[in-house]
């Protein structure tokens, strides 16, 4: 019972709230609840009924229906009634957004009864289109800070304005060994060897670092760092639906090749704008590339076999998130309420991918998929052994239709088809939808040159293997070997004209010659038929001959079913002779073929995003970027840039990154490289060797280190978590690349996190307990500090059996316990031990050794991958390794 | 320092130094005898950072949660709304009855939602669907006088205990709905927090040593995880599945038999040793403070959930009780044990996935299936609640008894065969609830003669949700995260005539 919709509420609350006591603030208690409620039609996006309330003066004045407000009498002011419902409609209407609490109302009519008092100088809500990021960047002129040593780029020359505006003092650089260990871990995911750490420490050359950094920037695991970074914001997953079943829902098989291309282009440094444009559009801008093609497993990704209404709007959701900061999404239901996005601006957004059908292409030196035939209505689909998963334009004229508050179930029954475009008020550059003409080998792939080769190559194979049979037979097989070898013969032909007449057709001489080629290969292919049929009889006669041989109890039925089959396989060889002996230029083809042509909706819709004219899409990059290297991004809503979102902590040096991304051909190489060389990157985490009032200040201005006058100390991301430990124990499998590992073998097999199994349906649990992204949405990824964790670290066996393969291998080179403690800080840590650290370690390796001597273990040690070692003081270095991957230290970036 | 080299790593710091000099104790720490006897925290603040303080917003009337979900969709008429009807009109079609076309009810377009598109209409609803009788016999129970099938004699004597709501209805007509009715998402609309979650995120810990939102159950299917899942609550609040195998019951809670426990708690020691030391020199951090914390709750987590979830100090009478005797109810008595024990012990949320959608999907031989379905929960769950009551835990623990959706009064055809069963029907369904400020003997809500649609006090699958956070003291809207949209029918509405 809502009871506020009561005819005597508002006298109810006018009265209450006639207290003398109870002054009511505009600005701090009602222009957020006006802003929250009413902004979205009654401000700068929208003015319903010609009427603004974003300032008390324009709610005074009021639109169609005359004042909404008039001051001292707040039972004649018709906002009151609105918000209230008491003339029987309500704002926010139904379905538009939340009513007032009666707080609220009571504070509105005290506000009103008490005058309507506010600022004088109070101004309306800007134009949206004039929001910060909906401009064009420009670079800004670098502010004057500080001395020398601090300004390493232009970098530094930001952060020192911000902080130098807040007075917070920077604390000093960070140690070479923490330094070291930092930018390994941000620049290819794992942390320094020893003797790399040593390297460092011993090398007091200038350009020691910036070698450090170049070496590691064209390390392939470099790619296979920043690929999982870019797999998180770009939704990366392995198919799922049902997998306990082996039944394809979503994603598909064989996406990993997607993957793949991401590393390998970060390694190329492949321009960012590039990698989206090939994301979205690679079949309509490379289409004869399949190196490329893959890269639209960005698409596939959403693919949802049951409904393609949900691929449709996780394609808009997530491509307005991830490239343009833009919450598109909310846009679908109605229009939205915070940025100048229609509803019908959001349909118009999926018009770009109406036309979208998935394929599965067929890869050299692997096994046919076959076509992909679609979904056919509740059954399973299973997964392909292999393949080539890609989109492509399948319906040149989809239709693209609105719903009703977003619901596929009720089409706007009186509005057209919308025309895919952009939304109107950020088309800063053209849009220009051109129709593709597409290679044959992208709509026919059949003609593919690796397709023929291994058409003719198992033909002949066939053919070897038939002729050695024949060779090896004995009298009683050889017309069955004979029969078979005919039909393999016939099967090269088939597949040699075959190939002469898709060649021909392929390259558009529709003449007389490929009427002779397509004749020629109809014959060969009735004709391999005949010799297949002939060869099964003979097999079935084979069979007889073999039957009758026999007079048991079950020979009479045995015989009786040989003969049935002979007679049928006689009825086959007849009617495959007559089919020969017609006339016929029909004849299979090598497999699918698609439209010959693409929309180019997608193209065009890329080339907006990637247009160095889109304010959006280089900011957002950079903020991701930015974010990954400091722990805590510049703009903290990364996927809203809208008016909704968070405004930049450093909006100069996000545009001069976001110019700097651009004017140096997007190359995200030249961004890491600027960021890890800046003194702002080389800054220590903590506040310590700072003056102490210095520190409290800075703690008391900026606690939570907005403006950088500290490095943030972060927990190592999940998979770095997993890779570090098997790197130092020098067992991680650096292959690159492949199909994804089931992620059940995480434990036992080495290779790098990334490339094992990652969906909606499940995670590595070692990497879950870490925040591992969650495969449907992880723009940022969550760090926690929870118990399970440390169980994870204590128990698992991948930290224990790799501590002792670690205590194994340093053991053989450090007798004496100081030596090993020292080796072993330096292998985990990437540090020595201080003074009380030795102490507790040599006590630690003490009580332990005397606790192995104990009788009690000698027999223990049971079958696991690493057994104990049975030796009291190895085993007490075991313990020790393990402890100090326990160590906070050991999961902590500095 | 003796040890030989230059100590280039680091960046000497005096204060550690000192600390080491006096000999500042290590021996805080007696991690050996931290299990806490007394399970459940004192009430109070609760340190956190972001979100909320972990007090609820007004005072609860449950303190816990055992949610017990009985996956594949019991028949509701089957159950605890029967109908007779439906052997009066037996082998008619719905027009063919004096009674409303449910076809004809304008609530049918309404809560029906395929995930599928231009998915198939179930021929169970539609007009030439033929009414099937009631597979089992009802009585009434109790004082209450409530409804129960013959299929249910245990529960038969719980009825004064619980409040039946035979007015539940939700959207998806196929299995989705079991995520449906944990996060109140159909599966098209973007994913929400499951019920656990919400009540984990909402709530402060009621022991230190146990998390809080456990998961039991028996499943291999891993979209089942949608059901405990926590979304952009964070990890941290999804809820953790538990083995009843004492020896390993939590991931990685056991390290192994080549690793003594001596062993271990020496290594605990070091590592807090160590990391006590590193707030030396990072006083500011207070990551690390956590992190000292953690491994502190991890080792005593290690014992206390394999304790709670030993059955050795439970009486031979108790074990009977939950049917832990007999071979065809022991391993749902276990499971319900196990929940109990872990609610007394302070677990918040007990998630229980009790029996497999197997169990349950009836779509042919609905009588053999469900009569052996319910054989299994039925004396085990009632063993339950008597359990909870008698040890005074009733009153402060709500017992959530549900499924995702009911099955069809028509008989399920299949390439028109008749199949003896039922098929799915999200239009109504039944569910109780039981304990936790919950009436007693109430049955509220009615589904029409024929148990077609909810039609009086309707509610959709969030009204649980609303009435489970109302009794743990919860206000969902404050539990809002900037940034995430949630819809009016996200909250819910409480089912206030079945609250004390």
């Amino acid at each position: 019972m809502r009871f506020w919709r009561a005819i005597g509420f508002v006298v109810a609350m006018a009265s209450g709230s006639a207290n003398a006591d109870d002054t009511v603030d505009y600005v701090r208690d009602i222009k957020p609840v006006l802003k929250e409620h009413c902004y979205a039609c009654h401000a700068a996006l929208k003015q319903k009924s010609n009427l603004r309330l974003d300032t008390a003066a324009s709610i005074k004045k009021g639109g169609e229906q005359g004042p909404a407000l008039k001051p001292r009498d707040s039972a004649a002011s018709r906002i009151v009634s609105a918000v209230t419902g008491n003339d029987g409609w309500r704002m926010p209407p139904e379905g538009e957004g939340t009513p007032l609490s009666k707080k609220q109302i009571g504070r509105l009519i005290a506000w009103i009864d008490q005058g309507a008092i506010a600022p004088v100088d109070e101004q309306p809500e800007p134009d949206p289109r004039a929001h910060w990021a909906f401009r064009q960047p420009s670079r800004p002129v670098l502010a004057q800070v500080e001395g020398p040593t601090w300004l390493r780029n232009p970098i530094d020359a930001f952060v020192a304005s911000q902080r130098n505006d807040r007075g917070l003092a920077s604390v000093q650089s960070a140690p070479k060994n923490i330094l070291l260990r930092r930018v390994y871990l941000d620049l290819i995911g794992l942390p320094p060897s020893r003797d790399a750490l040593h390297a460092f420490l011993n090398d007091d050359s200038p350009d020691a670092y910036d070698r450090v950094v170049d070496r590691l920037l064209s390390n392939p695991q470099y790619g296979e760092r920043w690929g999982r970074h870019w797999m998180d914001v770009w939704r990366y997953s392995d198919w799922y639906g049902r997998r306990s079943r082996g039944d394809v829902r979503n994603s598909y098989p064989h996406i990993w090749r997607w993957r793949d291309w991401i590393v390998h282009s970060l390694n190329q440094d492949q321009s960012y704008a590039q990698m989206l444009r090939e994301m979205i559009a690679a079949d309509e801008i490379v289409p004869e590339d399949d190196d490329k093609i893959v890269a639209t497993g960005y698409l596939i990704r959403s693919w949802y076999k049951l409904n393609y209404n949900t691929w449709m709007k996780d394609l808009v959701e997530h491509t307005g998130k991830a490239f343009l900061g833009l919450t598109l999404n909310c846009a679908m239901c109605h229009d939205h309420k915070y940025d100048p996005i229609t509803q019908k601006e959001y349909f118009q957004f999926r018009a770009f991918f109406e036309p979208l059908e998935l394929r599965q292409d067929r890869v050299a030196g692997l096994p046919d998929p076959g076509p992909y035939n679609g979904y056919v209505y509740g059954s399973s689909m299973k997964p392909i052994e292999a393949g080539l998963p890609r989109a492509f334009d399948k319906n040149l004229d989809a239709k693209t239709f609105m719903f009703i508050l977003g619901d596929e179930r009720n089409r706007f029954p009186d509005r057209p088809a919308v025309e895919p475009n952009v939304p109107a008020s950020l088309l800063n550059s053209p849009l220009e939808i051109q129709t593709v003409d597409l290679p044959a080998v992208a709509w026919y792939p059949g003609v593919k040159p690796f397709v023929r080769n291994e058409t003719v190559a198992e033909a002949r194979n066939a053919i070897d293997a038939a002729t050695a049979a024949l060779d090896r037979s004995d009298s009683e097989h050889r017309l069955v070997h004979q029969a078979q070898l005919k039909a393999a013969k016939a099967h090269l032909r088939w597949a040699q004209t075959r190939i002469a007449a898709e060649e021909a057709k392929a390259s558009g001489n529709a003449s007389n010659h490929l009427k002779t080629l397509s004749s020629t290969a109809s014959n060969a292919e009735r004709e391999w038929n005949l010799r297949v049929a002939e060869s099964r009889l003979s097999d079935d006669q084979q069979n007889l001959a073999v039957a009758k041989l026999k007079s048991d109890a079950k020979a009479a039925a045995a015989i009786k079913n040989a003969e049935q089959e002979v007679t049928k396989s006689e009825k086959a060889v007849k009617a495959a002779r007559a089919a020969v002996a017609k006339e016929s230029d029909q004849y299979s083809a090598l497999g699918p073929s698609y439209p010959k042509q693409s929309t180019g909706r997608r193209r065009a819709l890329a080339n907006w995003i990637a247009d160095k004219n889109n304010p959006l899409t280089p900011r957002v990059a950079v903020n991701h970027i930015w974010m990954r290297h400091f722990g805590s991004p510049l703009v903290s809503t990364v996927f809203d840039f809208g008016r909704n979102g968070k405004p930049p902590t450093h909006p100069k040096l996000l545009d001069w990154l976001a110019v700097e991304l651009m004017e140096n051909r997007w190359s995200m190489k030249h961004i890491h490289r600027l960021i890890v060389s800046s003194s702002a990157y080389r800054m220590q985490s903590t506040s310590s060797g700072l003056n102490g009032d210095i520190a409290a200040n800075n703690e008391r201005i900026d606690p939570e280190n907005k403006f950088l006058w500290r490095m943030n100390p972060r927990r190592m991301e999940a998979e770095v978590v997993r890779d570090s430990i098997l790197h130092a124990s020098e067992q991680l499998d650096t292959t690159m690349g492949g199909q994804d590992i089931e992620f059940e073998h995480g434990e036992k097999v080495t290779r790098r996190s990334l490339y094992f199994s990652h969906h909606d349906e499940g995670r590595m649990p070692f990497l879950m307990l870490f925040d591992a992204a969650d495969a449907s949405e992880c723009y940022q990824r969550t760090e926690t500090i929870v118990p399970q964790q440390a169980l994870a670290m204590a128990n698992s066996t991948l930290a224990r059996s790799r501590s002792r393969l670690i205590a194994g291998r340093l053991n053989q080179q450090y007798g004496d316990d100081d030596s090993y403690i020292r080796a072993a800080f330096e292998q985990l840590l990437i540090r020595s031990p201080y003074d009380a650290e030795f102490t507790a370690c040599r006590g630690f390796l003490g009580k332990q050794t005397k606790l192995f001597q104990s009788e009690a273990f000698s027999k223990s040690g049971a079958k696991t991958a690493q057994r104990p070692s049975t030796k009291p003081s190895l085993r007490a270095r075991e313990s020790l390794v393990h402890a100090l991957i326990n160590h906070n230290d050991f999961v902590t970036v500095r | 320092m003796s040890n030989g080299g230059s100590n280039q790593c680091c960046v000497h710091n005096p204060r550690r130094t000192f600390l080491a000099d006096v000999g500042l104790g290590f021996t805080g720490l007696v991690l050996g005898s931290m299990l806490h006897d007394e399970t459940v925290a004192q009430a109070g603040p609760v340190t956190r950072t972001l979100g909320p303080d972990g007090n609820p917003h007004f005072t609860p009337k449950a303190k816990r949660v055992i949610w017990l979900f009985l996956a594949g969709g019991y028949s509701h008429m089957e159950t605890f709304d029967p109908k007779p009807a439906l052997n009066k009109y037996a082998g008619k079609s719905f027009s063919e009855t004096p009674l409303a076309n449910p076809l004809e009810s304008p609530f049918l377009h309404k809560r029906a939602r395929a995930v599928v598109s231009n998915a198939k209409v179930r021929e169970a609803v539609t007009s030439n669907a033929k009414i099937y009788p009631m597979q089992i016999g009802h009585k009434q129970y109790g004082n209450s006088g409530t409804f129960v099938s013959d299929w249910f004699p245990h529960l038969a004597g719980c009825v004064d205990d619980i409040s039946v709501v035979r007015s539940m209805y939700t959207t998806d007509d196929d299995h989705a709905a079991a995520g449906q009715i944990h996060t109140g998402r159909h599966k098209l609309d973007e994913t929400q927090p499951s019920i656990g979650a919400w009540a984990h995120y909402g709530l402060g810990t009621l022991n230190q040593n146990l998390p809080q939102f456990v998961v039991l159950g028996e499943f291999r299917d891993t979209r089942i995880n949608q059901q405990f899942q926590s979304y952009y609550l964070g990890p941290q609040h999804a809820g953790i599945r538990l083995s009843l195998d004492p020896k390993n019951p939590l991931p990685y809670s056991n390290p192994g038999n080549d690793v003594d426990s001596r062993e271990q708690r020496n290594e605990f020691e070091l590592i807090n040793q160590l990391n006590e030391l590193a707030t030396v020199e990072y006083p500011d951090d207070e990551k690390l403070r956590a992190r000292i914390r953690a491994y502190e709750l991890a080792y005593r987590m290690q014992t206390a959930v394999p304790q709670t979830l030993d059955f050795g100090n439970e009486s031979a009478e108790t074990l009977r009780l939950y049917g832990i005797d007999q071979k065809v109810t022991e391993p749902l008595g276990r499971t319900c044990l196990a929940a109990r024990k872990l609610s007394e012990k302070g677990v918040r949320f007990v998630h229980v996935y009790l029996s497999k959608y197997s169990e349950w999907d009836s779509h042919s031989d609905l009588k053999k299936l469900h009569s052996a379905a319910a054989r299994r929960v039925d004396q085990p769950v009632a063993g339950l609640l008597q359990d909870l009551k008698r040890r005074g835990m009733l009153d402060d623990t709500l017992v959530v008894f549900c499924t995702e959706f009911g099955r069809t009064p028509a008989m399920e055809t299949r390439n028109g065969k008749l199949t003896n069963g039922r098929d799915h029907h999200p239009h109504g369904f039944s569910v109780w609830l039981a304990g936790g400020g919950i009436k007693r003997g109430v049955v509220h809500g009615t589904t029409d003669e024929l148990g077609f649609h909810a039609v009086e006090h309707p509610h959709y699958v969030t009204d649980i949700h609303a009435t489970v956070l109302k009794q743990l003291g919860l206000n969902p809207t404050s539990l809002d995260i900037p940034g995430r949209k949630r819809l009016a029918v996200d909250y819910g509405r409480p089912i206030e005539h079945i609250i004390a």
